[in-house]
């Protein structure tokens, strides 16, 4: 067995004799393409909603909030997944974010969050992490779907128009600013700013 | 005799009661009332709005679709409270609101108005037409 192994290693270490250099590229290229696939097959299956609610943590707090938003039931239909709102569209950000979900798998194995109670402890926690991102990227995850170039303000009910104005006027204040808790309730929000920050004397 | 002053007296009863009843707005409720106008925007802090009932709570002129109220968050207060920008007009919240049902004034909102929508209701007429709710 010992030597059986071995004559195969040394086989393996031996330059081709055999095979083309050509062969051996294109193998290399096929099999590059079936890791690359599979890879982003597996990364594709992260984002579905089925996998992001496959742990209750999720199914019972956060979904089930977000049926009850116009983001999952409205007069139009169109809908916004986890992943539309959670997950970067860039690549390298998407992995970043992968990575950081990494830890939350640990979060699911140790039962961090595993009752509502825990759930409600630490949400204040995962809001601000969430906030933070889209602050950062100018609620980008956002304006993928919605584009003040494109909203009719005169459309909209005037308070949001004359706010949506004086955001673009002054180019102050992201959505998220002012959209908090589009998609989940709140926790206590008494530390936390309602409107972009400046806006108030 | 006696009987039939009874009955008169029954029956000028039921006729007072009749007639007050047919001036009781309340009997109304079915007929849609007039849609108040909302005139330009003035101050903030004044109401805005026309009240039918000058002692009642106002219907909310505005969508309140997806506004949490509970004891985490009152999403009502992020225009309605003192925090709110100068932008939204909202009307503040008024001092009635700070008092408890004996009169004694509280820091912030008295226990009893936490839940705005158990008094105030949304209406869908003046939401449409003057502020675009649904
Ligand atoms: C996948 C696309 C998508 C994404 C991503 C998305 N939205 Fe929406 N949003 C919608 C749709 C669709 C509607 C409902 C339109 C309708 O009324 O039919 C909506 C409605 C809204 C409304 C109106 C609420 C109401 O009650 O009418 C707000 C505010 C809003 N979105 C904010 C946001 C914010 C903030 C984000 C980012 C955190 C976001 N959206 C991300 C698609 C999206
Ligand atoms: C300065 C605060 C502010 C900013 C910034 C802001 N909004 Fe709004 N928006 C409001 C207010 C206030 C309303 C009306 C009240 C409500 O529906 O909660 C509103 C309403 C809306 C509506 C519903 C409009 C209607 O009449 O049906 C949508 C959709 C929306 N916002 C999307 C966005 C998106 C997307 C962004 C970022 C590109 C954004 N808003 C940025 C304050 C803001
Ligand atoms: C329309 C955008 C949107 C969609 C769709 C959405 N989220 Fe969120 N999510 C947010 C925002 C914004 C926050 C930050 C907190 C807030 O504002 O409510 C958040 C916060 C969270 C949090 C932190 C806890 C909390 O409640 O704040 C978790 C966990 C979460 N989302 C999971 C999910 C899952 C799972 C789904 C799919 C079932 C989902 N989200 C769908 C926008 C969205
Ligand atoms: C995005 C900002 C905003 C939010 C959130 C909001 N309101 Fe308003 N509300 C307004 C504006 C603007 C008006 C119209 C101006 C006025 O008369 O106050 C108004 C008017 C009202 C009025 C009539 C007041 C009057 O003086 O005529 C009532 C009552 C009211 N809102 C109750 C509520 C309740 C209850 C909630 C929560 C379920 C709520 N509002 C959430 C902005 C808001
Ligand atoms: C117990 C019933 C009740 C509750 C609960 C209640 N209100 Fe009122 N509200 C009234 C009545 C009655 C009036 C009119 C008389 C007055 O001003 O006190 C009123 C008036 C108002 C006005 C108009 C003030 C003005 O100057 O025209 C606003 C705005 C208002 N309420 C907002 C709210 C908000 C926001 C909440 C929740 C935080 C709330 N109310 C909870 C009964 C209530």
């Amino acid at each position: 067995m010992r030597e059986l192994l071995n004559h195969y290693w040394k086989l393996l270490r031996q330059p081709p004799v055999h095979l083309s250099l050509g062969l051996l590229s294109l193998g290399g290229f096929i099999m590059g393409i079936i890791f690359w696939g599979g890879f982003n097959t597996a990364m594709e299956y992260t984002n579905t909603e089925q996998f992001c609610i496959s742990c209750h943590e999720m199914e019972d707090n956060v979904m089930a909030e977000l049926q009850h938003t116009v983001h999952y039931n409205n007069r139009s239909g169109v809908r916004a997944t986890c992943s539309d709102c959670h997950v970067p569209h860039e690549w390298t950000n998407k992995i970043g974010r992968k990575m950081e979900a990494s830890k939350e798998v640990w979060g699911h194995l140790f039962g961090t969050i595993d009752t509502r109670e825990k759930f409600e402890d630490k949400r204040l926690e995962m809001a601000q992490r969430e906030w933070r991102r889209l602050k950062a990227n100018d609620s980008l995850e956002c304006r993928n779907c919605h584009a003040f170039e494109y909203m009719d303000l005169s459309e909209q009910a005037p308070m949001a128009q004359e706010m949506h104005h004086k955001a673009l006027d002054t180019g102050e204040g992201t959505c998220i600013d002012c959209h908090k808790g589009i998609a989940h309730e709140l926790p206590d929000m008494e530390d936390v700013p309602r409107w972009p920050e400046g806006w108030l004397e | 005799m006696r009987h039939l002053s009874l009955f008169s007296l029954l029956a000028a009863l039921l006729w007072i009661v009749t007639a007050v009843q047919a001036d009781d707005p309340a009997r109304d409720l079915d007929r849609p009332g007039p849609t108040p106008e909302l005139p330009p925007q003035q101050d903030r802090g004044k109401s805005q709005l026309p009240a039918n009932n000058p002692e009642g709570p106002l219907v909310i002129p505005h969508r309140t679709r997806g506004h949490q109220v509970d004891l985490r968050h009152n999403r009502c207060m992020d225009c309605h409270g003192d925090q709110a920008p100068e932008e939204i007009r909202a009307t503040p919240l008024p001092s009635s609101h700070l008092r408890d049902r004996d009169g004694k004034k509280h820091e912030g909102m008295s226990g009893g108005r936490q839940d705005c929508r158990t008094c105030h209701v949304p209406d869908h007429r003046t939401g449409q037409e003057a502020w675009g709710g649904h």
